[in-house]
């Protein structure tokens, strides 16, 4: 139980600081932004108490948030992680639900692609992400006027967020096995 | 009341989730500038910290590449000097340099956070107040101007930079003198725009972007870009110029901070005036 909950806090800060430390980093080009560090939330076990769950998703959000990418001064972008993750936490237990894979999820399980398969984990993954996404993104530009330059970013930041979860699952798989 | 307390805990998942998003989302749309800035105050030295470490570490794959832009700079500096007319001012006077002519100084800074993807985008310089800068310094790289100081904390300062929807510079046409405003749309890094240029005159492509000097954050002069494509406002009364920005943002490193001595005196006359 210690042993398991020092891990957790361990991937916490390891997740931070890969996200602020490298992917901030990585520009790939004008739209594409990943943010791999929502599959802490993703992954977290499935009897994760509610407050946990806010909580854990409400410092996180704040870890990444405190090395913004850009710092900025007034009408800056602080807290549109934190509000962004807080929502997907707070949507994941109703995610879960309505993506159940026949019948009920085994006690003692984690939601990731170990468990319950590739399938199951994209699915889950895209619903999870294009939440997390579309809120930060439009939380970030504060405006619907460049709508579609914005859905864009969503959509191109979404796809290499997705790639980088599902590559990092596939290294899990290969060093569980 | 049982019932009250009963409702709490039943709907405690909501309840948390409702009060924790609303302090997120008072902090997304925090409007008074002073929380904010107590806020960065003490987040921009502990990531100037971090981003420093970092940097360290990467400054050492850009030293060639680093080294060819000083060094080219070096050599334009040089010129300038060399075509400078000597001022022989008799044979046994000091030559006092807080006259006018003396006006600006330039401080050397090392960005040590910088960002281009954004539609606001700012950089961390590691010089701060101990260092001389101030709010509302302009900001030039080796090859052309980067924005203006917004924050300055002890030994860091972050730069709203030309790639900020924020961001308006005083510009000219280099050829002509004609001035206008330097912008940025917000998509390209390499991109920006002149507006407020009139109609009348001619612009050609390839004519260089300059600093007005009718601003006291840059001296006249300093390298903005080239103009790319010439447009005209819908009514035809003034251009649209796109500018090709000669500063790369994307290997920026090393920086000036511009001081300017005046700056103070000029603002607090001119406020004056405009009362």
């Amino acid at each position: 139980m210690i042993d398991q909950l020092n891990r957790y806090v361990f991937r916490f800060f390891l997740v931070i600081f890969f996200q602020v430390l490298i992917l901030n980093n990585v520009q790939f080009s004008g739209y594409i932004n990943p943010y791999f560090y929502i599959w802490y939330i993703l992954v977290l076990p499935f009897d994760t108490p509610g407050w946990v769950l806010l909580l854990t998703a409400f410092f996180l959000g704040l870890g990444v948030d405190v090395f913004p990418q850009g710092i900025a001064g007034n009408g800056s972008t602080i807290g549109t992680h934190t509000a962004a993750t807080l929502l997907i936490a707070f949507m994941r237990p109703s995610v879960l639900r309505w993506i159940n894979p026949r019948g009920e999820y085994e006690p003692g399980t984690y939601p990731d692609s170990k468990n319950y398969g590739i399938l199951w984990f994209l699915s889950y993954a895209m619903i999870m992400i294009g939440i997390h996404h579309f809120v930060l993104f439009f939380l970030e530009d504060l405006s619907f006027r460049d709508f579609l330059r914005t859905l864009l970013r969503v959509i191109m930041s979404g796809v290499f967020t997705l790639i980088i979860i599902l590559f990092w699952e596939g290294i899990r798989f290969r060093i569980r096995r | 009341m049982q019932n009250l307390l009963r409702l709490i805990i039943r709907f405690s998942f909501q309840i948390i989730f409702v009060i924790l998003e609303v302090i997120a989302l008072t902090l997304v749309f925090q409007r008074n500038p002073l929380p904010h800035a107590r806020f960065f105050q003490l987040s921009e030295d502990v990531n100037g910290f971090f981003y420093t470490q970092t940097n360290h570490f990467i400054r050492f794959f850009h030293l060639t590449d680093e080294n060819s832009i000083l060094v080219t700079e070096n050599a334009r500096l040089r010129n300038e000097l060399a075509r400078r007319p000597l001022k022989s001012s008799g044979r046994d006077s000091i030559t006092i340099f807080s006259q006018p002519g003396y006006v600006f100084d330039y401080i050397p800074a090392q960005v040590v956070n910088n960002s281009i993807n954004k539609q606001n985008n700012y950089i961390t310089l590691n010089v701060g107040y101990s260092q001389g800068v101030r709010q509302d310094m302009g900001v030039v790289g080796p090859e052309g101007i980067v924005g203006v100081i917004r924050n300055v904390s002890a030994n860091f300062s972050t730069v709203i930079s030309v790639l900020n929807s924020k961001f308006k510079g005083s510009v000219k046409l280099s050829s002509n003198n004609y001035f206008g405003t330097l912008s940025w749309p917000g998509h390209d890094y390499k991109e920006a725009i002149v507006t407020e240029i009139p109609g009348h005159i001619n612009v050609y492509i390839g004519d260089t972007i300059i600093t007005s000097g009718l601003t006291t954050l840059f001296p006249e002069g300093e390298m903005v870009g080239r103009v790319k494509k010439v447009d005209r406002t819908p009514a035809g009364t003034f251009y649209e110029l796109k500018v090709s920005l000669t500063q790369d943002f994307k290997k920026l490193t090393k920086v000036y901070v511009i001081r300017n001595f005046n700056k103070v005196e000029q603002e607090k006359l001119e406020l004056q005036t405009y009362d």
